[in-house]
């Protein structure tokens, strides 16, 4: 119908847009089915000695290979905010959305690593009624999720606290997919968490790790040392501060002119390290609008006095 | 019983039948935008058995102005010699052409069922809809490219792989789906007319055409409609209202699951590790932007500009749909819920009733109603004779099997198959090039645009689906949520030019909106 019929402007941007979507869900759809081994970037790869788990759902215990020294300062909890800002191609703001915020909390149970992310404020719609504007919530939105470490399955936990699968019969009825399940090769971080603390005297490793991505610093900017990575995909560059050796700004530029710029904040817990505060990413898309994301974490717990 | 007794006593029925038919008040149900009058059948037939109404159920170009929707009332043989105290109840647009149907002729009442008596600001924004939803895909994008840089978390884009192509579902649904139930993907001249603030909009509300309206029509209410949850999974609620919930619990899992794979990986990935933020960053940007379609549709179905929004039901905010200096009743408010728009004719029967004998002075039938006249006859016509009959007029009906202008439930076109319509001008062919397309007189009028793909078949599923796969059998275009659960749906390649599937009592679902 769209290459028949002589639209007006707004019923043919719909036209692009709806075959364009259909060609992209499709084609998303068939590497599901051909599986996504020919990425590259999909086989699993866990660095700095965080071994992955393969070969599928494993009912055996995972024992936390993470030493005593590591279990001090590791992050236990924190709250996770996100807030986000739509702008058209004209750079027109689409207004500020509700933040959204979680609770997020990696723990032993049963021997086994727990990731968790709680939802403590899902997002309501503000709508506007003849009295007033209320904050109207979403009563389909989960609890939150959950997954254990080494398992295939992320579990959404649903409004009454009960786990409940992402989707249920009647959806894959309607969109017609099968009920074959994701297939997913197991990895995970073992320990009671990762590295959200950067743990002050590890300057070191970190500037070596940094060289082993993007080789040796190009100049300095700003007081900060600019590392560059180029290739004909596009550009990324990340300033580093020197002192701490943590990326405080990252900016890429895709070739076909896509730019996303990072910048990263950090709380100094003395005697520890630091901890990432925030996570500001204002990105544009080639040729269309963009958007503003930004993750704040506040309230970490890094006492880490969890585990055996 | 003799057969002369016989004949005296029918004759007596009959007599009756059509004398209290003919004292019956005249009701036209007029339906709205991409639609037929088969939207208003079973609820015409329910009031007509506890009211003395006589419905009459016409059919109006949807696609033209509402002034020449208006025009067909007037020249029709169903509806040019109805009385003055003729009711017209009109659902959605029906409810403005009801309205211009006033300025030329003098009616006892008119009821307005999620009518955009002030417009309906969607039309305006269907554009950056589509825009926005399209933008998707930019965000896809993103992630997929930030996991092809090799991290120490890039074995999460396993999981999230599984999700990608859902969420383009979830996309290509939301656009086509919506644009396909209000045939938003066309340029109609209706369009213009609709958008809030028109010339024409100015002019039926204009203070003079109110005072008019007040003066001469003795009846007026309008209806308005707040669906449950109008303000998440808005899209749904427009399309698929009776898989609203399901499908945004499915959605809103989707964005959690999304979630905690950037949470996780903001959690665990060394610092260092310029790729995992990357990647992080991806993932809840995606989410984020998938979590604001909720006030972004709001907005959209809200007003012409702005962010604000507004209960609505699914497709028009409540502030449009009420009649203005009209009795105006609001389904959905006190802890209660309207229907949805595209339910409204099937699910406002009480309301209806109401109106009608409180409003409109109908009186509540005592007796037995008349048989009901084949859609589109005068009120009062006898019911048909029995003995040999022409063939029942497309639609309703259950239809024959052997009929080379419909496809059942299971029927299979490959490639080189067609549909023919009965009178032969149109065909719906599957070609060697992948692509089903209708033609009328040898000129193409609609097609899935799968032209370039290897064929396989188009099938009629056994959920009312009608579904397009190429050789692999991917499913490369499909009707989609209107039609799907309803096992006994039927395809028919109308005369008219229309492709049309309808439920088994005979209710469009949907059609390729190529009627001449």
């Amino acid at each position: 119908m769209c290459g028949v019929q002589t639209a007006a402007r707004l019923a043919g941007a719909l036209c692009v847009s709806a075959g364009l979507l259909a060609a992209w869900a499709s084609g998303l759809h068939a590497e599901q089915r051909n599986g996504p081994s020919s990425n590259p970037s999909s086989s699993p790869s866990v660095t700095r000695g965080a071994a992955a788990e393969r070969g599928g759902p494993s009912a055996r215990v995972t024992e936390p290979q993470a030493s005593s020294r590591n279990l001090r300062g590791r992050l236990v909890r924190a709250d996770v905010i996100v807030r986000h800002q739509l702008f058209e191609a004209n750079g027109r703001s689409l207004g500020p959305l509700p933040d959204v915020r979680y609770r997020l909390s990696r723990e032993l149970r049963n021997g086994r690593w727990v990731d968790r992310l709680d939802i403590v404020q899902p997002p309501a719609v503000l709508v506007t009624y003849p009295d007033g504007v209320r904050a109207v919530p979403n009563p389909f939105a989960g609890r939150g999720v959950e997954r254990v470490d080494g398992e295939d399955e992320v579990m959404v936990i649903g409004a009454d606290g009960k786990p409940r699968p992402v989707v249920d019969d009647e959806v894959k009825r309607f969109f017609g997919w099968s009920d074959e399940k994701p297939r997913s090769s197991i990895g995970s971080f073992r320990g009671p968490g990762g590295s959200w603390l950067a743990e002050a005297g590890r300057e070191q490793e970190r500037r070596v790790e940094l060289e082993r991505q993007f080789g040796r610093a190009r100049d300095r900017v700003r007081g900060l040392d600019r590392y560059v990575q180029q290739d004909p995909h596009g550009r990324l560059e990340v300033l580093v501060a020197p002192e701490t050796v943590l990326p405080v700004e990252i900016r890429g530029e895709a070739a076909d002119g896509g730019r996303i710029q990072t910048s990263l904040e950090y709380d100094f817990h003395p005697g520890l390290g630091h901890v990432r505060r925030r996570l500001r990413a204002e990105h544009r898309f080639a040729g269309a609008g963009g958007g503003v994301t930004e993750v704040e974490i506040i309230n970490v717990e890094t006492t880490g006095e969890v585990g055996p | 019983m003799t057969p002369v007794r016989v004949a005296v006593v029918l004759a007596c029925l009959l007599g009756a039948a059509a004398g209290a038919a003919a004292q019956d008040r005249p009701v036209v149900f007029i339906h709205g935008l991409a639609s037929s009058p088969a939207t208003w059948e079973g609820a015409a037939g329910r009031l007509q058995q506890k009211l003395a109404i006589a419905p009459v159920r016409p059919t109006v170009d949807w696609r033209a102005s509402y002034p020449v929707q208006a025009t067909v009332l007037y020249s029709s043989a169903a509806t040019k010699t109805l009385p003055s105290n003729t009711v017209a109840i009109g659902h959605s647009n029906g409810g403005i052409v009801a309205r211009e149907w006033s300025r030329g002729r003098s009616l006892g009442g008119i009821i307005t069922l999620g009518t955009p008596n002030r417009g309906a600001p969607m039309v305006a924004r269907v554009g950056d809809w589509a825009t926005y939803v399209f933008s998707t895909s930019n965000y896809v994008a993103r992630v997929l490219n930030a996991f092809g840089q090799s991290s120490s978390t890039s074995w999460v884009l396993q999981h999230v792989t599984p999700i990608l192509p859902m969420i383009g579902d979830y996309m290509t649904a939301m656009v086509n789906n919506l644009a396909a139930t209000f045939a938003l993907h066309h340029a109609l001249p209706v369009f213009a007319d609709m958008i809030p603030g028109s010339p024409y909009l100015q002019q039926l509300n204009s203070s003079s055409n109110l005072a008019r309206e007040a003066q001469q029509i003795p009846g007026r209410a309008g209806v308005a409609s707040i669906v449950q949850n109008f303000h998440v999974g808005g899209p749904f609620r427009a399309f698929a209202p009776d898989h609203a919930d399901g499908l945004t619990t499915a959605f809103y899992g989707l964005i959690e699951v999304l979630e905690y794979w950037a949470a996780y990986i903001i959690a665990h990935a060394p610092h260092s590790d310029i790729a995992a933020i990357n990647q992080a960053q991806a993932l809840i940007s995606l989410a984020a932007h998938l979590r604001s379609i909720d006030p972004y549709y709001c907005a959209m179905v809200s007003a012409t500009a702005g962010m604000q929004c507004l209960p609505h039901d699914g497709v028009l905010p409540y502030t449009t749909q009420q009649y203005p200096g009209a009795v105006n009743v609001l389904l959905g408010t006190n802890g209660t819920h309207g229907p949805a728009h595209i339910r409204q004719t099937e699910q406002s029967d009480g309301t209806l009733e109401q109106l009608l004998v409180d409003v409109m002075q109908v009186r509540r039938r005592a007796g037995a109603p008349p048989a009901p006249p084949p859609p589109g006859s005068p009120p009062g016509s006898p019911p048909s004779p029995p003995g040999p009959q022409p063939p029942p007029p497309q639609p309703p009906g259950v239809p024959d099997p052997s009929r080379a202008d419909v496809m059942l439930i299971g029927d299979i076109l490959r490639a080189g198959d067609r549909v023919t319509s009965q009178d032969g001008r149109y065909v719906l062919i599957y070609q060697g090039d992948g692509n089903l397309v209708l033609y009328g007189n040898g000129t193409p009028l609609w097609h899935t645009g799968t032209h370039g793909t290897s064929p396989g078949y188009v099938m009629l599923q056994h959920d009312g689906n009608f579904v397009l796969y190429d050789a692999s059998q991917r499913p490369l275009w499909s009707t989609g949520g209107a039609t799907i659960g309803h096992s006994d749906a039927w395809l028919i390649v109308q005369n008219d030019g229309n492709v049309v599937i309808y439920s088994g009592g005979g209710v469009p679902l949907w059609d390729t909106g190529t009627a001449r």
